[in-house]
């Protein structure tokens, strides 16, 4: 019996068997606890954190049938990721119209980098986790934790061209932040044959790694002072918050 | 929308039904379709085919599940264009766990080579009941719709490597079922 006769009887499968295999996904959550379960019980008794981390550090992330060819896990490493070419200047007012963005006050609660493989061909993103503290435009909500897809993976020694603010982000830092609100057709992301539907690993993006983003860091307030002309000399993210709730009341 | 309500859209003949059919499992076939023909382009011709053919079966048919139905479709007309192409040309995710199988059934005979593939169908269906929910699982997204060990990792919450054992044990079962049965000599 050969492989290719096999393959022919696999297709005349009822039909029970094909929608089992579509339906079953198995809840990441139980998973999850049980793996901390037992590396706990391994902390506890000889080899420490360093395992939990590295199993971390390797897991893939899981994603809908929209995605195509391609396979995304988190990841200790930054390699410089360059863009690919210079930014689409955008007025003060189309930087908050361009593109469907919410605009919120919050946290860095956390920050993953993530290695893309499009058939072979790989690339580096982060993604954040954001607590939200303060809503002035879109879906979420005051105390939502949210995750937004980073155009370049975070690394404390590496500069990113085109990714100035986002780069400088890091855990624990506060800001007002502006991603683009994903949905199946604005988070398409195609490459060497290969789909990602970005919208199954993160809520958010940022259109770009420069303008969108307001950052609390311990050297000052880092933005875009080029692009926001009229806050140019900001120095608190209150400053900032009076100017987003202006804008957003011209641009709701 | 509802499987039942799209069917009633094929019944009332409305073009709206090919595009609900598209929203609700577009990206499961095309993703199946890629999966065995490693070619985008060739992927979305087979499931604008495969739309057709429940277009034009639907009625009479009334598909219960709408999801596996249009599957096989994709399946089917996959397997045919690749039978076409040749084998030097099909690669992908299909080619590699066709190799897996081809290790697995190879080696020994066939003690009837006049089975059909409906008679070795109710052999793997009876295979597939003696396993747990998971591992048929992982044994119909590995060799039905050809995902990668990753992908059904991602899917059934195990480790790349606990997947790949797992396939390896359930292809040795797989040979002593078919030789218990007097498939496999």
């Amino acid at each position: 019996m050969n492989a290719e006769f096999f393959s022919e009887a696999m297709g005349e499968l009822d039909g029970r068997y094909i929608e089992e295999a579509i339906r079953f996904r198995k809840s990441a959550g139980k998973r999850v606890w049980v793996r901390l379960a037992a590396c706990a019980a391994c902390l506890a008794l000889v080899i420490g954190a360093g395992l939990f981390a590295a199993g971390r550090g390797r897991s893939e992330l899981p994603l809908s049938d929209d995605s195509m060819g391609v396979s995304v896990r988190y990841t200790d490493r930054a390699p410089a990721e360059y863009s690919s070419g210079s930014l689409i200047y955008l007025t003060e007012e189309e930087l908050f119209t361009y593109f469907d963005t919410a605009i919120f006050l919050g946290t860095v609660r956390e920050i993953r980098n993530i290695e893309l493989d499009f058939n072979g061909d790989t690339a580096y993103r982060a993604i954040a986790e954001i607590e939200v503290e303060r809503v002035y435009r879109g879906p979420c909500a005051d105390g939502e934790t949210v995750s937004v897809l980073l155009p370049c993976p975070i690394d404390s020694g590496l500069w990113v061209e085109d990714t100035e603010t986002v780069s400088a982000m890091r855990e624990g830092m506060s800001g007002i932040f502006m991603p683009v609100i994903y949905d199946n057709e604005n988070s398409r992301w195609e490459q060497n044959g290969a789909v990602l539907i970005k919208k199954d690993i993160v809520d958010y993006g940022f259109a770009d790694g420069v303008r969108y983003a307001f950052l609390e860091t311990e050297s000052g307030l880092v933005f875009d002072r080029g692009a926001y002309e009229s806050i140019a000399d900001a120095q608190t993210l209150d400053e900032i918050e009076e100017y987003i709730l202006e804008m957003v009341s011209q641009y709701p | 929308m509802q499987d039942e309500q799209i069917i009633e859209l094929f019944f009332a003949r409305s073009e709206r039904a090919i595009d609900e059919l598209d929203t609700k499992y577009g990206g499961l076939c095309r993703k199946l379709a890629y999966g065995m023909l490693n070619n985008a382009q060739d992927a979305e011709e087979c499931v604008n085919d495969t739309y057709l053919g429940v277009w034009n079966a639907v009625p009479p048919a009334r598909p219960e599940p709408l999801a596996a139905y249009v599957c096989k479709i994709v399946r089917n007309l996959s397997l045919k264009l690749l039978g076409r192409r040749g084998a030097a040309k099909r690669g992908g995710g299909y080619e590699l766990a066709l190799q897996e199988l081809d290790g697995c059934l190879t080696d020994g005979g066939t003690a009837e080579d006049a089975l059909e593939a409906r008679e070795l169908a109710r052999l793997i269906e009876c295979f597939l009941d003696t396993l747990s929910r998971e591992n048929r699982v992982i044994f119909m997204r590995r060799y039905w719709f050809s995902d990668s060990y990753g992908e059904i990792a991602a899917r059934v919450g195990l480790s790349e490597k606990n997947i790949s054992v797992r396939l390896t044990r359930l292809r040795a079962g797989l040979r002593e079922y078919l030789t218990g049965e007097g498939v496999l000599i």
